[in-house]
């Protein structure tokens, strides 16, 4: 679906960092969404957390660079990164190009069988952006 | 909003405090300059790449590695200090974080126009008079807050800053500091002897334009033991070494849009490019010798310079 600039995938799962969670039983990809990159702008570099490395739900696990700010990356799940998309960490425009398809950017294994249960379905994310637009400066 | 009008403070102070803020939880404008020289590299700076570190030891700079973004610089009490933290949730900040630069940068560019320089933002964060670079400025998410950190370059050391990077022939080291000079611009030429305070107690006035009266205060004992620890980390090898951006190709951005590019070296012989967004400015053919460099003239390319 289409909300203003922006694609909101239906079959995904989303947080209020912007990033999209994509369940594959005990494993999951995680990348940003359409409005997610927008919102960042130009990436020119990503850092992120080790494969192996543990990422906890509303913790960071790495940082983007875009223009002249630096932001953190707000981990959506618990988990073990089990890959970093080796794509975007040499070119992080991918994330640009194809947020939903070859953007992504890690692969996790989930930490418990309801890490799902906090996040946004499609409709619920778009409700989301639609309140942050309305409310931007 | 809160304002400390710091004045000199060590190297690592005027890069700590705005840290301790963020960390904190504290929004607050900070102004100040450091009393010593010292490095500076932006969180994805890659130390080995950017930096000559064997000078660095030899001249006894101090290395640090702050959480916003941008590059390398070497900064000393020439530049003055304007950094501003807000909590992630401030109804200021846009969704974009960079469209904040045109408000962040506002009194720094009244206080160029106060001597009559006409300076207008570069986006996403140069202050541009003339098309030279009079500020640098960068920002980042730290903790639960933002910092927007920039400075006022009222005078530089072109000489030291091209000597701190890590450069891959003397000839490239030249033609740095050359581009340098050609597109920065120092507000002291244009200052006719005024004094630092004025500069500071304008920007000050430029802020309260944008937020009101602001509360004036002073470093209390939380910020200044936050600033400490955060010294200690932000100055530790560890930290300094973290693996940042690298290219296999030396390429330098001296202002916003334009860099200086190593191309494929040749036997006894190295290209270097001056790139403007993203147009060819100057090529610089070089055949190092014994005792000096040879600069060929590339045809086709709109003008080239002497890099002796």
């Amino acid at each position: 679906m289409q909300i203003e600039n922006w694609q909101v995938q239906e079959d995904l799962k989303y947080d209020s960092n912007n990033f999209w969670v994509e369940i594959k039983g005990q494993q999951a990809l995680i990348g940003l969404s359409d409005y997610g990159q927008w919102v960042i702008g130009d990436i020119l570099y990503l850092d992120l957390a080790p494969e192996g490395a543990t990422i906890v739900r509303g913790e960071k696990f790495g940082s983007v660079e875009s223009g002249k700010w630096v932001g953190n990356l707000i981990a959506p799940v618990n988990g073990r990164v089990l890959e970093c998309n080796p794509l975007v960490v040499s070119e992080p425009r991918q994330i640009q190009v194809d947020p939903y398809g070859t953007g992504w950017i890690l692969k996790v294994e989930l930490a418990s069988d309801d890490e799902i249960g906090s996040l946004l379905d499609h409709a619920e994310y778009a409700e989301f952006i639609k309140e942050q637009v309305k409310n931007a400066v | 909003m809160d304002i400390y009008n710091l004045g000199i403070v060590s190297w690592w102070e005027s890069q700590c405090y705005y840290h301790a803020l963020a960390y904190l939880g504290r929004e607050g404008i900070i102004i100040c300059r450091p009393a010593e020289p010292y490095v500076c590299l932006g969180l994805h700076n890659d130390l080995d790449q950017e930096i000559d570190q064997e000078f660095c030891q030899s001249t006894n700079l101090p290395l640090l590695r702050r959480e916003t973004g941008g590059g390398v610089v070497y900064l000393d009490s020439r530049q003055i200090f304007y950094q501003m933290v807000l909590h992630r949730e401030n109804n200021l900040l846009p969704l974009k974080r960079d469209r904040l630069f045109a408000t962040f940068l506002q009194p720094a560019m009244d206080v160029c126009r106060s001597f009559g320089i006409e300076a207008e933002l570069s986006p996403p964060a140069d202050i541009k008079a003339g098309g030279r670079k009079c500020s640098g400025n960068a920002a980042g998410d730290i903790g639960q807050a933002v910092a927007y950190v920039g400075n006022l370059i009222i005078d530089f050391d072109f000489e030291l800053m091209s000597r701190v990077l890590k450069v891959p022939t003397p000839a490239y080291r030249r033609c740095f500091r050359k581009a340098m000079q050609d597109n920065i611009l120092v507000l002291a030429d244009k200052m006719n002897g005024a004094d630092i305070d004025v500069v500071e107690s304008e920007l000050i006035s430029g802020f309260e334009r944008i937020f009101g009266e602001l509360d004036k205060r002073f470093l209390d004992d939380e910020l200044k033991d936050m600033a400490a620890s955060i010294r200690d980390r932000l100055t530790s090898y560890e930290w300094l070494s973290m693996p940042g951006r690298r290219s296999r190709l030396r390429r330098i951005k001296i202002v916003e849009g334009l860099y200086l590019q190593e191309a494929e070296p040749g036997r006894r012989t190295n290209v270097l490019t001056l790139i403007r967004d993203g147009e060819i400015e100057d090529v610089h053919v070089i055949e190092e010798s014994c005792s000096n460099s040879v600069l060929h003239k590339v045809a086709g390319t709109s003008s080239i310079s002497t890099i002796f």
